[in-house]
């Protein structure tokens, strides 16, 4: 039983760390809260739902559109809109994605209206077994494909050239843009691939789980959680974070049923905040 | 009693040794100067005095007591007042508003806002600010805005003054305005501790001065010794200045 | 010459004289409206002076001191239930619930603030949300608070007239309350404090700060007036349950008032709120699948184009360079 508690909360854990990463590298990059990260998620989630049902093919497959879909959305906003706050501080970009976030679920709702919706691929129950515990093959599956994207991601920051125009950026914002970097581009391009990661992690949540246009304000909860208990803006710490978070949460449904899961959460997270707000490693600065 | 006193004090970010062991004495009255090359730890060495980054090895002792573990405000209240580098004036305010925070919250107990009013009106005339006064600080020159750091701390009747590139970004003429500001401010009888690349004004107006290297200690002494010690030329002052003063004494003699 | 006061701003003579007048008649007439207008009316200002004390909460916490409480509905929903659990389960007369609610919420937000207001804004942005979500959360599974059905209160006895006079003006009073105690914060000592950590809190700190408590204070203050308008919003609901008092489009409205009317002015976000509350009721309540867009589009808009709100622009004259003075300003 223990072992099946660990084995689920690892296994949602990769999907934790993946979404808690995205919104750590838009703040580590430019300091931005993106309140509307969450509701990102949903619409990544939406999407493959759509296609799903119009095309019957298979949620995984759809999971580079969605991705691809809010790069686009993210490079736009970042380039367009939130770019023109930059300087304004935290308390304008907090509120320029807050306001963002709520345009996000209305748009959800003329489209999709607000049902729970999910996808029920025909594989779904199939399991195996290892030490007596039960392995979803679709849990598995999220898992690797979460945490090859957060991998890549981590190492395309550090080994590429575009990488490395983004942590200057992030750095020195004027010695980047003297050695010819475009910080309005390399902006756009962190928070697209934030908001990227962001769709396709929506295509792996909805196969575990029915979303509502509304269920981007948990999901928020628990990227907030992934990103401080990993250092936010640290991006290693955040895949910690991740897992962290998966163990609690299956213990915490283990131990005190299903109603308090969200009360565990919450509870969870001012206690972090209270006791350790720089996380496990401290806040570096990982840009 | 030493009036400051650094005893081995350390910083490090990470694995990074931004100020390495450094020990140095502040004598009461005079001008320390702070030099070193760009990244060589002397912003990092006075955020460590007045607060703002924790000591991470050695000890500070402010006349007796210790600096360790206290937080900024309660440093201001002992009487270290700080001008910064990157001049950072609240910039929502007025040039009066922002000597004003300093003048009520900058002592202890708090002054009224009255008095603290009149303290911060007779301060931006010291520093030649009086008919920017009212004007908010957005608006302000570099000059003015240099002038107004130094007027914030001063208004809170510090003991020590910590000036952090004042000088910087201006042009001789105001250089030359401010070394006398500087001096004035000393012969009132503020000890000042004041980081300068302006190497005019540093070998003119200090009294001593500590050179750092990669956050280390690499000299402290007068600024004639300075001049001439082998290992500051070389990794500082550089060869020109070398030459420059061979140049000078050669035409003295 | 100008008059100067004791923070050096600027009091002409004349246009104090001007202000003021307008002032007392702006005043009176609040005063005066249950008088001459219907109902619908009294009932609609009613509604506008709870969003101004909600935006004037924000003001003191976000505006003056930049500290983006995003959660400070929680204060509303607190306040709320204290006076529904109280004036239900226990039968204690309204004015004793209202006092409760506002003291709980101080309780409340002191006790947090002195624990989360050490870490910097954007620590402090996360947990009031979080806060919010916790206390919806806990809320709706406790028996005393009926859970997800609600509470319903005792009745305000009298008719559908004193009713709305009531509730019209327990809101004016507090409004005002509100702005008067912020109009004190703002020219004295504590205004200053605010904004220095506002402006930059190492520098604060510098000048002899301590931010924690000034930080610790605000959010008290801001609390207050929210719990209270909680309250007074329970009795004259006579009906309560998570969705209502923990609705999302006031607490994103909230913000967009304070913005709009001006952050870190005395009256900006009273105007905020009298203007968005006016349009919203006048012009979209009609299109309420599209609420959520309204209000974000609008709170982009005026992070865009107005981030030191309409009032700034009173008296300016309007160009282009002056509509996009704001993006100028901030763009990267």
């Amino acid at each position: 039983m223990i072992l099946q508690m660990i084995i689920n909360g690892l296994l949602v854990g990769g999907l934790y760390a993946s979404i808690g990463v995205s919104f750590s590298l838009v703040y580590g990059i430019m300091g931005i809260i993106n309140l509307a990260q969450g509701t990102q998620i949903i619409l990544g989630a939406y999407l493959t739902c759509a296609m799903v049902q119009f095309f019957h093919i298979d949620p995984f497959l759809t999971l580079p559109v969605s991705g691809f879909v809010l790069f686009c959305w993210g490079y736009a906003i970042q380039r367009c809109i939130i770019n023109m706050v930059g300087k304004g501080g935290v308390v304008l970009t907090s509120l320029l994605t807050f306001g963002l976030n709520l345009v996000l679920i209305n748009i959800i709702l003329l489209i999709w209206n607000a049902d729970f919706r999910g996808v029920n691929p025909a594989y779904a129950g199939k399991n195996f077994e290892l030490f007596g515990a039960t392995i979803p093959y679709v849990r598995l599956a999220v898992f690797f494909v979460a945490v090859v994207a957060t991998v890549s991601l981590h190492w395309f920051l550090g080994h590429t050239q575009t990488g490395n125009a983004i942590h200057a950026s992030a750095q020195n914002k004027r010695a980047a843009q003297i050695v010819g970097i475009n910080i309005r581009h390399s902006y756009a391009l962190t928070f697209a691939i934030s908001s990227g990661l962001a769709g396709a992690m929506g295509t792996l949540y909805v196969i575990l789980k029915p979303v509502s246009p509304f269920s981007g304000a948990d999901l928020l909860m628990i990227l907030f959680l992934v990103a401080v208990l990993g250092g936010l803006g640290n991006i290693p710490g955040a895949l910690l974070g991740g897992v962290v978070m998966g163990l609690t949460d299956s213990f915490s449904v283990l131990c005190l049923g299903m109603q308090y899961q969200k009360i565990v959460l919450f509870l969870g997270f001012i206690l972090v905040l209270i006791f350790l707000p720089r996380g496990f490693f401290g806040r570096r600065f990982y840009g | 009693m030493k009036f400051l006193e650094g005893a081995g004090v350390s910083r490090y970010f990470g694995g990074l040794v931004a100020v390495n062991e450094v020990d140095f004495i502040v004598e009461k009255g005079e001008i320390f100067g702070l030099i070193g090359p760009n990244g060589a730890g002397k912003t990092t060495l006075l955020n460590m005095i007045n607060g703002i980054l924790p000591i991470s090895a050695g000890k500070l002792y402010f006349q007796g007591q210790c600096l360790n573990g206290l937080k900024p405000h309660e440093i201001t209240h002992l009487g270290i007042g700080r001008a910064f580098q990157i001049v950072r004036p609240f910039e929502g305010l007025t040039a009066l508003q922002n000597v004003m925070v300093g003048g009520i919250f900058g002592s202890k107990p708090r002054k009224n806002t009255k008095e603290a009013s009149r303290g911060a009106e007779e301060m931006l005339a010291f520093v030649g600010l009086s008919e920017k006064m009212n004007s908010q600080v957005a608006g302000l020159t570099i000059p003015d805005r240099k002038r107004l750091e130094v007027a914030r701390a001063l208004v809170m009747n510090p003991k020590l003054l910590l000036l952090d590139e004042v000088m910087s970004a201006l042009n001789p003429k105001e250089v030359d305005a401010m070394m006398e500001m500087v001096t004035k401010v000393n012969s009132q009888g503020i000890t000042v501790v004041m980081i300068e690349h302006v190497m005019r004004a540093t070998m003119a107006i200090c009294h001593r001065i500590l050179v750092l290297h990669h956050g280390r200690r690499i000299a402290m002494d007068t600024p004639q010794e300075i001049s001439q010690n082998e290992e500051v030329l070389k990794s500082y002052l550089g060869e020109r200045f070398a030459r420059m003063e061979a140049e000078r004494r050669r035409t003295i003699d | 010459m100008a008059e100067r006061d004791r923070l050096g701003r600027k009091t002409t003579a004349g246009g104090a004289w001007a202000t003021r007048t307008v002032f007392g008649v702006l005043l009176l007439a609040a005063f005066l409206v249950p008088l001459a207008l219907r109902g619908y009316w009294v009932r609609l200002l009613a509604n506008v002076f709870m969003f101004g004390i909600l935006a004037q909460g924000v003001n003191i916490i976000a505006g003056y001191c930049g500290y983006l409480a995003l959660g400070n509905i929680l204060f509303f929903g607190l306040g709320a239930y204290v006076t529904a659990v109280l004036m239900t389960h226990f039968g204690v007369p309204f004015p004793v619930a209202f006092a409760a609610s506002g003291a709980g919420a101080v309780i409340f937000s002191a006790g947090i603030g002195l624990l989360i207001l050490r870490l910097k804004g954007q620590y402090f942005l996360m947990a009031t949300l979080a806060l919010s979500e916790l206390m919806r959360e806990v809320i709706s599974s406790l028996d005393i608070t009926g859970g997800g059905r609600g509470l319903t209160l005792p009745m305000f006895t009298g008719g559908a007239a004193t009713v709305n006079n009531f509730f019209y003006y327990l809101m004016l009073l507090l409004m005002l309350a509100c702005t008067f105690c912020i109009w004190l914060i703002d020219r004295s000592y504590l205004g200053l404090a605010f904004k220095a950590i506002k402006f930059d809190e190492d520098a604060a700190s510098v000048m002899g700060i301590n931010p924690p408590p000034y930080k610790t204070a605000a959010w008290a203050i801001s609390s207050l007036f929210t719990g209270f308008a909680g309250s007074a919003f329970a009795y004259w609901m006579g009906y309560i349950d998570p969705g209502v008092v923990f609705e999302i489009t006031p607490s994103i409205k909230m913000y967009l008032m304070m913005v709009l009317g001006g952050a870190g002015t005395v009256w900006g976000p009273v105007a905020g709120a009298l203007f968005i509350e006016l349009v919203s009721e006048l012009a979209w309540s009609r299109f309420m699948e599209y609420q959520f867009l309204i209000v974000g589009s609008i709170l982009i808009l005026t992070c865009l184009f107005t981030p030191k709100g309409l009032m700034d622009l009173v008296g300016k004259k309007f160009t282009w360079s002056l509509f996009t003075k704001g993006i100028r300003e901030n763009k990267i």
